[in-house]
């Protein structure tokens, strides 16, 4: 997906449409190079003059069922014979009796036409009539609202977000039936003049942070949008950061409830990623599920959830510090065990270590994007040849395999994360196996001042616990019952900006 | 969060790399290169005067999950030289791997080794710091130090040194468990001896059989003698200042062949010292014990509640004098035989009078013979387990 940049852009900026009609559809043919995909239609208005007109569409981008029965029935069947064109009353009667739509506009400007057409917007062109008709007849073929595969739960909405804007809107509103909810609308992208809106409750969110989204949104200057990664990394307040301060999501229950937080979604034409912000890092702890079970499990699992952050991003540096540099911090039946497992090895314990997860990461990434049916041949390889024949073959040693096992495993635990873990993983590893457990600390102590200094659209990341905001720790390591996290919590909506 | 490249940004970045790679590593070990050393003894060859140190390695292939192997899991490698720490590194010499010492459980030294005196040939562990202080420290009686680390039957363990560790883990009040720092602070402190731990193989069923029990009796840090298990006994209810103290049970004779045994569950002990000059220096000993009834094999049954209670203070009583009469044995015999304090009385004195201790200090041994002892000893039954008495069969 490479960014194309056009020096010129808004050719037709201010330009007009002609009075002939003629004119103007050799314009528009101009315009768009001739594409196939765009649709003309002549006929005549059975008026005094028989006023010939066109209507021009984009093929695919609209109901053609919709055009045929709503505009071209009323323009092409009504008798207006006693009607001028010229008279006021054809425009009113066209509007109001001829075209039967839910929105339409008119308009002269060229390139509202333009614009109209490539969204799917039918435009009517009349001879001797420099005003054009817009309407909505935009229809395509979309995914459905399906499960998403990226946030799976057990209990809660299945709904996820698709690829269009207007849906997925609908299912934020249909979470939030409330008048405070607003959504403004965004172009952006100078050439795929992408649709973003962000979302809002106008009663809880921090005006501050709105005008600042709104602020960071506008002062894009990007040729392409595809997806919400791009606007997350041209808004975000850290861009070479390896933590994102930028949340998204797939299930419009997860977005409501940040919504209804105080935090701001950013939702994005094409794509079912919504994202919200501010983003703390407290968050890629806390799951819907959460909130719809009980608390004391819910406070388990998720210091669980901390826990399984910590193992996987450190346990195989700890290994690599302790089998390396630290043999007297291990326990005598435990060293030895390790010691059997590694007599065999020729390798350095760095080295199988960085080997193994890089070849975890190698098996991760092919199932990823590897065609489903041949998805069984990754899985057969990664658990037999890495696994048990490489252990058995005297390549590695038994420990390393259970220490990246505990490391994927973990990792998959805090997805949120994922990005920011598989770096910290490697910094530590490759510290670990240099200085032990000395640099082991450096490498932490780095990270953690690093992470204290970050800041999500003026909230700090590691808010309510650095800086401590006491109120908001009853949601945080643990959950508290939903009685006590009825009132608002203040870490997001607090004016510091 | 990096910016532009300025000239010194990019200093430091080369700074950095230089810095992470250039010195990284020095000091990294492979598992496959080191020795563990599970445990060691210190012996002296009786013609040269040299030392003579067997140290017990691990072999973990042998410990493999994968190769099943007949090999033992452990190899024993002994050294002749002059000083511990070149016996250390010359071992190095004769081993494929370099000893790892900060595994190392027990050293063992031998009655010759420790009658020469301790501390000076422990002085390379403090200096180098390559043996932790924890380390249990035992004597091997009547047997050379080196034979203790061979396999003996009695052993569940595959290795020599987890079953060592195990017997001094599991110790009771008969037995001494001491470990390297502790009798560093006994030898080294005033008015203090060390008691190690008595390691001794028995022939029995002519096999074999090794085990931890009795006391090695130090002064300062020359062996003079052992004490019997009994005893050791009452030696660890006056100091009380191992775990294993707090162990154990103590069996005697209740009527005439009858054997009553009593568990312990508590002990309190506290050394009183009374003094106004150097010549009336008297200590008083104050032991409380719980215990249990865990045994009694008099067949007796009570119907009365009152009969059990007057029973219940009948063994009291008898434990008591029981336990007197163990603590004055062993006190006599430091006081007599050995001339060692090895209960720490002149440590007492000194913290609770150090105006007499000032007269006394520079010829305790002497004058540690002429204390007079005073025994305060209280025995409580907590529990009788069947408090009706044993069971009886009826006529």
């Amino acid at each position: 997906m490479r960014r194309i940049r056009t020096p010129k852009q808004n050719k037709y900026a201010g330009e007009k449409v002609k009075k002939d009609l003629k004119e103007n559809q050799e314009m528009l043919q101009q315009i768009f190079h001739n594409t196939i995909d765009i649709k003309f239609r002549n006929f005549q208005i059975q008026n005094q003059e028989q006023t010939s007109a066109f209507i021009c569409y984009m093929e695919g981008m609209v109901s053609e069922e919709f055009i045929h029965f709503n505009i071209m029935d009323g323009l092409a069947g009504t008798n207006l014979k006693d009607i001028n064109i010229d008279s006021p009353r054809f425009i009113s009667i066209l509007k109001n009796q001829m075209v039967k739509a839910p929105s339409m506009k008119e308009t002269t400007i060229l390139d509202e036409i333009l614009d109209g057409i490539l969204t799917g917007q039918t435009a009517i062109f009349l001879n001797q009539s420099d005003r054009v008709l817009l309407v909505t007849t935009v229809s395509f073929q979309s995914r459905g609202v399906e499960e998403p595969e990226t946030e799976a739960t057990v209990r809660g909405s299945r709904e996820g977000f698709n690829e269009v804007i207007q849906t997925n809107t609908s299912l934020i509103r249909r979470k939030i039936n409330n008048s405070n909810l607003i959504f403004e609308e965004l172009i952006i992208g100078k050439e795929t003049k992408t649709k973003v809106r962000i979302a809002y409750l106008n009663n809880v969110a921090n005006k501050e942070v709105v005008k600042e989204v709104r602020n960071r949104l506008k002062a894009i200057k990007t040729d392409v949008v595809l997806e919400t990664g791009y606007l997350e990394q041209y808004i975000g307040d850290h861009p070479y950061s390896i933590f994102s301060t930028v949340g998204n999501s797939e299930k419009p229950d997860k977005v409501a409830a940040k919504i209804l937080e105080g935090r701001i979604a950013i939702l994005c034409d094409g794509t079912p990623f919504v994202l919200t912000v501010p983003h703390l890092f407290i968050e890629v702890f806390q799951v819907p599920e959460d909130y719809y079970s009980n608390a004391y499990v819910s406070s388990l699992i998720r210091i669980f959830r901390i826990m399984a952050l910590f193992l996987t991003v450190s346990t195989p540096a700890v290994f690599v510090a302790a089998a390396t540099f630290h043999h007297e911090m291990v326990p005598s039946q435990l060293l030895t065990t390790m010691a059997a497992a590694e007599e065999r090895v020729p390798f350095p314990i760095f080295l199988e270590a960085i080997i193994m997860i890089v070849i975890f990461q190698l098996l991760r990434e092919a199932g990823v994007r590897m065609p489903r049916p041949i998805g069984s041949a990754v899985s057969i390889v990664g658990a037999l040849v890495i696994g048990e024949a490489a252990v058995q073959a005297g390549l590695v040693g038994a420990p390393m395999v259970i220490v990246v096992a505990l490391t994927a495993i973990t990792g998959f635990v805090v997805t949120a994360l994922s990005n920011a873990v598989i770096l910290m993983r490697f910094f530590l590893l490759i510290l670990a196996g240099l200085f032990g457990f000395y640099g082991l600390l450096i490498g932490t102590l780095f990270l953690v001042a690093h992470v204290v200094s970050l800041r999500s659209f003026g909230v700090p990341y590691l808010t309510p616990l650095g800086p401590i905001v006491t109120k908001d720790l009853r949601d945080s390591i643990i959950r508290l019952p939903l009685k006590f996290l009825q009132s608002k919590s203040k870490s997001i909506t607090r004016k510091r900006l | 969060m990096f910016g532009e490249l300025t000239v010194l940004r990019k200093l430091m970045l080369i700074l950095f790399i230089f810095i992470t790679f250039l010195s990284g590593c020095w000091d990294a070990q492979e598992l496959t290169e080191v020795g563990i050393i599970a445990s060691m003894a210190i012996d002296k060859d009786e013609n040269s005067g040299e030392y003579i140190l067997t140290s017990q390695y691990l072999r973990p292939s042998a410990e493999s999950t994968f190769v099943s192997s007949q090999e033992e899991p452990f190899l024993i490698v002994s050294i002749k030289g002059r000083t511990i720490s070149e016996l250390m590194r010359k071992a190095n010499h004769k081993i494929d791997r370099r000893g790892f010492y900060a595994h190392n459980k027990i050293v063992v030294v031998s009655e010759e080794v420790a009658k020469d005196g301790l501390i000076s040939i422990f002085e390379t562990f403090q200096r180098e710091q390559e043996v932790r202080s924890y380390v249990w420290l035992a004597v091997a009686r009547e047997t050379s130090a080196a034979s203790i680390l061979e396999k003996k039957h009695n052993s569940i363990s595959k290795l020599p040194a987890n079953f060592l560790y195990s017997l001094f883990d599991n110790a009771e009040y008969d037995a001494v468990a001491s470990s390297l720092l502790t009798f560093y602070k006994d030898a080294l402190e005033m008015g203090n001896s060390p008691v190690l731990g008595v390691l001794t193989i028995e022939d029995e069923r002519s096999q074999k059989d090794l085990s931890l029990s009795g006391g090695a009796v130090f002064k300062k840090d020359k062996l003079v003698g052992f004490i019997s298990n009994e005893e050791t006994m009452a030696y660890n209810w006056i100091t009380n200042k191992n775990k294993n103290s707090q162990k154990g049970a103590l069996t005697f004779p209740y009527k005439k062949n009858d054997y009553i045994t009593l568990d312990l569950s508590e002990l309190e002990s506290k050394i009183i010292p009374k003094a106004t000059n150097k010549s009336d220096i008297a200590l008083t000993i104050k032991i409380k014990k719980t215990v249990e009834i865990a045994e009694q094999q008099e067949v007796n049954n009570f119907p009365q509640r009152k009969e059990v209670v007057q029973f219940i203070e009948e063994v009291e009583k008898k434990a008591e004098a029981e336990i007197e009469s163990k603590i004055i044995q062993v006190i006599s015999k430091a006081q007599n035989e050995f001339q060692a304090d090895i209960f720490g009385f002149g440590d007492t004195l000194n913290k609770k009078n150090p105006k007499v201790w000032k007269q006394v200090k520079d010829n305790w041994e002497v004058e540690f013979s002429n204390v007079s002892i005073d025994l305060d000893v209280q025995v409580e039954i907590l529990n009788s387990g069947l408090i009706q008495g044993s069971l009886k069969p009826k006529q």
